[in-house]
């Protein structure tokens, strides 16, 4: 016992102390280099700080979280819908499988964003489509699988209580298949603000992507970091307070739990 | 997390094999050909810079095979996407094993490493690296390498988790060395993980890698695509892209689906 708490002092002080030692290494180094190559905590921190008051910072940030929710959720419908077509059919199931999902799983990003601008010129919708686009295989994969991992006997049992088709997908399907929904949530979510911004890049006047781009191209790498840190935070609060919670609420072990 | 190794797992074939095989085959091919044929037809209708025909197309890859520059090119990518990975996979595999071997690291990579290198943005690496290295080939590397990091360590550790403890102690029984109980015992049982995290590796190191060409490389074949598109060159776009999917799809069938299927049978993987 006593060897497993030490571990875990240990374990804390390496792991806040690693995270202290990097920032102040960080700064040390910031100390000789100007700041367009490594910018100083305080001088990121101010950057990441103005993004809490500066109308004009929270409406980059506001749009790019409002494109990719649409894109998260449109895809992961498309998704779905496409992964209930298979599992009633087999030829679907190996459309999806042999073409649709090669393609896609190796259809470079960057192919879709120059495509995306090609095709329907700058606009929000043609950041959500190339977006969409580059998460779709994720989600596709993971629907498939959940609904080709439904317990055929659980599903017949469903059909015994109810006929109405409805009922029976919100009552039995759907949270049979919630595990692999909410994991492929997860995944997409994370893919989209860390890849998919690059739709951002090429298609828009507006979002992060945009703003990182302005700051790239001015050499102002304290708001390259700043945006970074952004994301990272907003993938992080995201992930812990809505996807995680979704995640755990629909695990296998739901109904053992509570 | 160890999700995300979902999406490098092999997709069993479809689920009653006895209506046919050979008739699922045909309606393949079908659709193959129904998409061309639809491309087709709607780029007569349509200006070319925004769709080519198939026609125009094939016969821009047919010039390429000729053309050494695209070889050359492709060549230049395949080399950063394999250092990228091979790099990614040597720093992921040493957060993982670290992580296992001492404890007191753990909370520090599962919990404080891993997660950031997980959330930070591609292309906050890319135009930092930008920064620092200028344009070639060193920033593509470095940008793709940590994107990948982070999918090697999950990976990894998912598998050190997984490690059957009693296995292990089986191990100890027999042999007092650690490092022969690594080589011979270790090693082998997460050869599954090291292969779903290399095969994940390829798919997203192909897709960032055009990315990161594109904005902060000097060759490649990202680095063409952006020249193609400023001289709105919507042919060798198309040319280019459909070479990546020929590569990529006959890497995916032919080398990762096989060895998958081998691994799966030796392991006992259901």
């Amino acid at each position: 016992m006593t060897e497993a708490v030490r571990t875990r002092v240990v374990g804390h002080g390496l792991a806040e102390g690693a995270v202290l030692l990097a920032v102040v290494g960080w700064w040390l180094t910031a100390r000789g280099l100007p700041s367009f190559v490594l910018p100083s905590p305080p001088e990121v921190a101010t950057a990441v700080a103005r993004f809490g008051v500066d109308p004009a910072l929270l409406y980059h940030l506001g749009v790019s979280f409002a494109r990719v929710a649409a894109a998260v959720a449109i895809a992961m419908t498309l998704a779905v819908g496409l992964a209930m077509m298979a599992k009633s059919s087999a030829t679907v199931m190996a459309l999806l499988e042999q073409r649709v999902l090669i393609v896609l799983n190796s259809f470079p990003s960057v192919g879709w964003a120059i495509l995306g601008v090609v095709w329907f010129d700058v606009s929000n919708l043609t950041v959500i489509f190339i977006e969409i686009a580059i998460i779709l295989p994720f989600c596709l994969t993971n629907a498939l699988e959940g609904f080709r991992n439904i317990d055929p006997e659980l599903e017949e049992m469903g059909a015994s209580f109810s006929r109405s088709r409805l009922r029976r997908f919100t009552r039995v399907t759907l949270p049979l298949v919630m595990p692999f929904l909410a994991a492929g949530l997860r995944i997409s979510f994370g893919i989209c603000w860390k890849i998919a911004l690059v739709a951002e890049l090429f298609g828009a006047q507006s979002g992060l992507g945009y703003l990182m781009l302005q700051a790239q191209s001015t050499a102002n790498a304290a708001m390259v970091f700043a945006c970074c840190f952004v994301i990272v935070i907003v993938v992080f609060a995201v992930d812990r307070l809505a996807l995680a919670p979704l995640a755990r609420a629909y695990s296998k072990n739901q109904g053992v739990a509570s | 997390m160890s999700s995300v190794g979902t999406t490098g797992r092999a997709v069993p074939a479809g689920l009653t094999p006895s209506r046919g095989p050979a008739r699922r085959a045909w309606i393949l091919h079908g659709f193959t050909v129904a998409v061309l044929a639809v491309w087709w037809i709607y780029s007569q209708f349509v200006p070319a810079y925004q769709l080519p025909g198939p026609v125009a197309v094939a016969r821009r890859m047919a010039a390429f095979v000729y053309d050494p520059l695209l070889a050359m090119q492709l060549g230049i990518s395949l080399a950063h996407a394999t250092s990228a990975i091979l790099l990614a996979f040597v720093i992921g595999a040493a957060l993982a094993f670290s992580a296992h071997f001492v404890p007191a690291t753990r909370l520090l990579i599962d919990s404080r490493t891993t997660p950031f290198l997980n959330a930070f943005s591609g292309i906050g690496w890319l135009f930092l690296g930008i920064l620092w290295f200028g344009i070639d080939s060193t920033t593509v590397v470095f940008a793709v390498t940590m994107i990948l990091i982070p999918f090697a360590t999950i990976n990894l550790r998912a598998g050190l988790i997984e490690l059957d403890a009693e296995l292990m102690e089986l191990g100890r029984s027999l042999t007092r060395a650690p490092a022969r109980r690594f080589a011979k015992l270790m090693l082998p049982m997460l050869v599954p993980y090291m292969f779903a995290a290399l095969r994940i590796s390829f798919g997203v190191a192909w897709k960032v890698t055009l990315t990161a060409e594109l904005f902060g490389g000097n060759a490649g074949v990202g680095y063409m695509l952006n020249v193609a598109r400023q001289e709105f060159d919507t042919e060798t776009i198309f040319a280019v892209i459909l070479f990546i999917l020929l590569f990529v799809a006959c890497a995916e069938v032919f080398v990762f689906r096989p060895l998958q299927r081998r691994l799966d049978r030796r392991y006992g993987i259901d």
